[in-house]
Parts: C-alpha cells; structure tokens; sequence
C-alpha cells in the first residue's frame, strides 16, 4: 500500500525513554538483524523509540540500534521541522529499503549518537522507501522529498551500521557541533 | 588544518610576486614562540598526474581515539601506491574522525582495498568506510 499523508499506526504498547548510544559504539557500526513487525517485543520497540524520540529536543528520528537494539527498525517524525515539505507525520518502520532514489543535494546532518559533530552529506531529495508497520506488519510504500526523504535515508543507514560520518562529502565536511547557550 | 589533544596545526600554500623567501622568513619571524613553531620552504608544483580508473576514494574512519590510528590507516593506502591528496581530522567527546581523499594507481584493487582497510580499522578498532568522491554534479 502507498502512504499517502499521515501515517495511521496500530495501537501499540504505552513506550518508555530509554537511554540513547553515543559513538563509538559496536551496535552503531554493524548491520541490523531484520525484524518480525509481529513480535510483541517489536511493537514494544517501537512505542519505546517513539517515546525516546519525543522526549529528545530536536530529535526527527531514531533508529533501534541507538538505543542499543540490533533490529532494523526506526521512528520518524519530520512534521514539525522548517524543512519539511512532503512528510508522512509520526511513524515506525520496519524492515525499511530504500527503492528509488534521485536528485541529490548537500545539506548539513547531526546526530543523537554524535553529539559533537555535525556533517555536509549528501542525499537524495525525491525518494521512494517500502517498510512494514509495527505489530500489523502492513506493508507501506513512502514517496517523499526534501527532509523527510533526507530523514529516512539517514535512519535507513543507521539499520545498515553507517553513521552520517560515513558519507559526508568530502574531508572537511565534518564541523564541530555548535552550542548557542 | 587540525586539532589534535589541543596541539593546533595547519599548512598554507601561498604564492608571491618579488617576494624572496628570506622576506617572508623575516615577516614571520616575531610570531616563533617556545608555543608556536613556524616553517617556511620553497613548494614545487607537481607535475599532474591523473588519477586512475578507481578515480579519487574517500576514506572515513571513526572510533575512540588513540594513538596510532593514522598510521595504520594511511600505511595501507601507502601501500598500496595510493596518494593522499586531502585529510582532516576532528577530535571531540572522545570520538576520532578521519577523512582522507587519495588517488590510486591505475593497477590498484579497489575491493581488496577495501577488504584491507576494514580489517585494519577492526584491528585497530575503528569504523572504516571507503568509497568514491562524488562529483559534485547533481
């Protein structure tokens, strides 16, 4: 099925804050397991990050090896950011691969588990990404474009163990992240 | 430039006209310190070489940092007849990064490379990705 607007997501579990992973760490590096979206402990997963996600200021994504859970499983909500154009609101996918992908452009990325740095990466801008929901196992197909496309393809990398270092564009692309206090 | 354990360093290629590099030297020359070392000598420019068909690679390392992370890498793109064209580091929070951009031979092996860097980044216990240096045309 194409998801087209906000997503309506099964009931899940009350979610808890859990603690999130900073680099360097060996569940960030590493490719996640793929997930049974019917499994209990999944939709827990998923309650678990969306709760995690909205606690965090800024935060527009989780992904469950953050957290410290090898799945391949992660949250999204890109609805409330300047740069959204296209979004889907607040979701949970499972399983996600990335099916089309076109016209790239630059933009600077940050982090939850890289707190200190922030990278110049560049991504693709129209993308089209097929997932299954959490505890229904629906399969959904998301076309989207600017952030929220940005957005997947960085929490669809966190699945295959890259961080946003991984593919920054070129060797001074990496800043130091800047706090205004 | 870079910021290593809160030693600051940088290189600056620079080009004059009617400047000898004594008068340079002199110019500089009030900014050496116990604190700050500064190095003038003539630069060459090299002659062209085109980089082969691997094109130009971007390696990316992170992990904790320690000594010995550098070197281990650039050995191997050494090794391999590579040519470091670029490299910065960034150090913060205890995370180490590297991004160094090479060119290789035309002979080289871009998937044993690879093979290679991983498996001395795991020895070393970093995160190593390699890949090609984009264009920049979107």
């Amino acid at each position: 099925m194409s998801a087209t607007g906000p997503i309506r997501l099964p009931a899940l579990p009350i979610g808890r804050v859990l603690p999130v992973v900073t680099a360097p760490s060996g569940v960030l590096a590493n490719p996640c397991r793929p997930a049974d979206p019917l499994d209990p402990a999944v939709a827990q997963l998923a309650a678990d990050l969306l709760a995690t996600m909205r606690q965090s200021p800024g935060c527009v994504g989780l992904a469950a090896n953050q957290v410290g859970v090898d799945l391949r499983v992660f949250a999204l909500d890109v609805s409330r950011h300047p740069k959204t154009r296209v979004h889907h609101g607040e979701f949970v996918l499972v399983n996600a691969v990335v099916e089309a992908a076109s016209r790239n452009e630059r933009a600077r990325e940050g982090c939850m588990s890289v707190p200190d740095f922030t990278g110049d990466v560049k991504r693709a801008t129209r993308l089209t990404v097929r997932g299954l929901l959490p505890a229904s196992g629906e399969e959904l197909t998301i076309t989207t474009d600017a952030f929220e496309a940005r957005a997947l393809q960085h929490e669809i990398d966190h699945t295959d163990g890259y961080l946003f270092l991984d593919r920054v564009a070129g060797a001074h692309a990496v800043h130091p992240r800047q706090v205004y206090l | 430039m870079s910021l290593l354990r809160g030693t600051f360093g940088w290189v600056l290629i620079v080009s004059f006209v009617g400047v000898a590099q004594a008068a340079l030297e002199s110019t500089l020359q009030p900014l050496r310190s116990p604190e700050l070392a500064v190095t003038v000598f003539p630069v060459s420019v090299p002659t062209s070489v085109p980089a082969g068909p691997a094109g130009r690679l971007q390696l990316t390392v992170h992990g904790a940092d320690h000594p010995g992370i550098v070197s281990a890498m650039t050995r191997v793109i050494a090794d391999r007849g590579g040519n470091i064209t670029d490299l910065s580091t960034r150090l913060a929070g205890g995370l180490y990064v590297i991004v160094a951009e090479f060119e290789l031979p035309d002979e080289a092996d871009v998937s044993s490379l690879d093979a290679q860097l991983r498996q001395v980044a795991g020895s070393v216990g970093v995160t190593a990705h390699l890949a090609p240096v984009d264009s920049d045309v979107l």
